[in-house]
């Protein structure tokens, strides 16, 4: 492209309004920081934008630049080895971003301000400057894309017009990268929600799990009592460790040698069913003090279950007994049975094994759901021998290989295959190994408690031990009872 | 586990009586819908109710609790709630739980009815029977199937 000497006339420069107060500058430095191009490695695209300029209108330097708060950065130059940035002197870049449009200065020697810029007044003696602005959608002027050459000369309308098509190219492209930075940005900040939020819900899971256990050791007895004469043994499994179980039991001492006891399972699990277990618990325990019939204790827990308001639908069902020592060093037990699966005695055999024999209970009604709930007990005795064991549906619903449920047949049945003892720590062994025996994880909880009195020859004879197995995760971890006795 | 749900066909009778139908299988997920329907219907006006779990294949204590629900709604409104056609499982737990004191069990719809006229007088067949939800039946086998006791 030739270049022609310009007429002195024309020495000024070509340019639009200078609107630019403070407020305007900060928020075009806002949008120079949006598209986070400053001080970034040299990049294909705007170099070849720089080169192409130099070639089209044949200028030994053509530059991009971004104008910062305090230098003109180049983001690509062409013919300016060794510059990355200049300082912002007015009468080109710095002066050209103030301008609407193109700014041309075809003889800067000529122009009043431009004359003073170091690169026209230095060592490389810029005479021509053009500039188109690279301006955003929302019209900041983020820095222009610029041709220069040391000799003076015009452009015409069209070429000026190619230099802002190549100031929009500049744009385009910087937008590009800023929605490929964000993209990459909202990724990475999507992984990193993810990975918070498997954190936290890892930490919340430990959490649950440690409040469900602590809650559910403070819902059940830590211990079972020693009760002279008798032997005691109990198991208490969840199916999840997050859920707090809704079966419970216990074994309490009355005065006068008289003991209660109950086992039972509240419907639903989770903080709800706590509450009810709760309550559930010490109302048993206030009412035992105060009734002599265990139907009476059972309609006792039917009105505090159906009186609080908090309760809901929530109900239970329960057996209840008390147990009084009998002459033959065995107990008299009087059951009732707030619709609870009946309880198994059994009665050790002489060639081993034992007599399994169900206590039904008809006629009692689950607990906490209608005012009329009717209950009734049985009253049997437990000889030397004997044995006791109630359990909670979680047993009679854990299911067999085939699908099929235990169910009291099932558990019946499985009984009177043991060939053991009826003592209460064999009972609940052997439960407890039936139950890790079956193919599926057991589907709800499940609490076994299990009384037997020691046949006569053994009386005396390794004194009384009282097991406890509690646990509120599903492998359960043995606890040594009060005997000191290791199970 | 299949995502379910229940079919209800309802028949609603002088005398504030409605005759429910429910097909599906009554579990967990389910036994709250069957809970819903039941209590619309008492809220509709029908304050007596038969359930009819004839097309029912599978219930657990789910639908015992279910039942305890629509039973007491309607003692509150002076209602009452019968059943037919009980499946067996559900009819254990009815007994053990002794709840089937408060719900008298029938063997049909029919037998249910008749029992129903028996004390409240007959009653006249009301507005067209209405299909109320149309879903695809379960799938075979995509749930546990009815568990029988083990032998």
């Amino acid at each position: 492209m030739p270049a022609s000497v310009p007429a002195p006339s024309q020495g000024a420069a070509v340019r639009g309004p200078l609107p630019s107060g403070p407020e305007q500058e900060a928020a075009r430095l806002e949008a120079v920081r949006r598209y986070d191009i400053l001080d970034t490695p040299p990049d294909g695209a705007f170099d070849r934008v720089s080169a192409l300029a130099a070639r089209l209108f044949d200028v030994p330097v053509a530059t991009v630049t971004i104008v910062d708060s305090d230098r003109i950065w180049f983001k690509a130059a062409s013919g300016l080895d060794g510059v990355s940035q200049i300082g912002r002197d007015p009468g080109l870049c710095a002066s050209a971003i103030l301008a609407d449009g193109a700014t041309v200065i075809p003889d800067a020697l000529a122009d009043p301000v431009a004359c003073s810029n170091p690169l026209v007044a230095g060592s490389m003696g810029v005479r021509f400057y053009a500039a188109a602005p690279i301006t955003t959608p929302d019209g900041h002027r983020l820095g222009t894309v610029n041709i220069l050459d040391t000799r003076p000369r015009v452009i015409s309308e069209a070429e000026m017009e190619t230099l802002s098509d190549l100031a929009a190219i500049v744009l385009d492209e910087m937008e590009l990268r800023l929605s490929a930075l964000k993209a990459v940005r909202t990724e990475q900040e999507r992984r990193k929600a993810e990975q918070r939020a498997r954190t936290q819900a890892e930490r919340d899971k430990a959490s649950l799990a440690a409040f469900a256990s602590t809650l559910q050791r403070t819902l059940l007895p830590p211990a079972l009592p020693v009760v002279p004469g008798l032997e005691l043994a109990c198991h208490y499994q969840t199916a999840s460790p997050q859920d707090v179980g809704g079966d419970f039991y216990d074994v309490f001492p009355l005065g006068g040698a008289r003991w209660a006891f109950f086992l039972g399972d509240v419907c639903g699990k989770g903080a709800e069913a706590a509450a009810v277990t709760s309550l559930t618990r010490y109302t048993l325990r206030e009412a035992a003090q105060h009734h002599e019939e265990p139907e009476a204790v059972l309609a006792a827990l039917n009105t505090a279950l159906l009186l609080d308001a908090s309760i809901g639908s929530r109900f239970c069902t329960c057996l209840f007994g008390f147990l009084e020592p009998a002459a033959d060093g065995g107990f008299n037990v009087t059951v009732a049975s707030g619709g609870h699966p009946p309880a198994y005695r059994l009665h050790t055999r002489p060639g081993g094994g034992a007599e399994v024999e169900p206590v039904h209970i008809k006629g009692g009604m689950l607990v906490g759901a209608f005012e009329e709930a009717a209950f009734t007990s049985r009253t049997f005795h437990l000889g030397p021998g004997q044995g006791l064991l109630m359990y909670t549906d979680g047993l009679t619903e854990a299911r067999l290989a085939d699908g099929t449920m235990l169910g009291e047949s099932g558990v019946a049945a499985f009984l009177a295959r043991r060939t053991g003892p009826a003592d209460a720590t064999a009972l609940v062994d052997d439960a407890v190994a039936l139950i890790q025996g079956l193919p599926q994880d057991v589907g709800d909880d499940v609490a076994l408690l299990a009384l037997s009195v020691p046949p006569v020859q053994a009386v005396g004879g390794h004194g009384v031990s009282a097991t406890a197995h509690t646990t509120a995760a599903p492998v359960p971890v043995d606890a040594t009872g009060p005997s000191g006795e290791k199970d | 586990m299949v995502s379910h749900s229940l079919a209800f066909t309802v028949q609603q009778f002088d005398g504030a009586l409605a005759l429910l139908t429910v097909t599906g299988e009554i579990d967990f997920t389910t036994a709250p819908d069957l809970r819903d329907r039941a209590l619309e219907l008492s809220r509709q006006g029908s304050r007596h109710l038969i359930l009819d779990l004839a097309p029912v294949d599978f219930c657990d204590s789910s639908g015992l609790n279910a039942l305890i629900g629509i039973l007491r709604c309607a003692k509150e409104t002076g209602g009452t709630l019968a059943l037919a056609a009980v499946p067996d499982r559900l009819s254990r737990l009815l007994d053990l739980t002794g709840v089937s004191q408060l719900m008298p069990a029938h063997a049909d719809a029919a037998a249910a009815m008749s029992a129903h006229s028996a004390t409240h007088g007959p009653a006249a067949a009301g507005p067209a029977v209405r299909h109320l939800r149309a879903v695809a039946t379960p799938q075979d086998g995509a749930d546990i199937p009815e568990a029988r006791e083990a032998p």
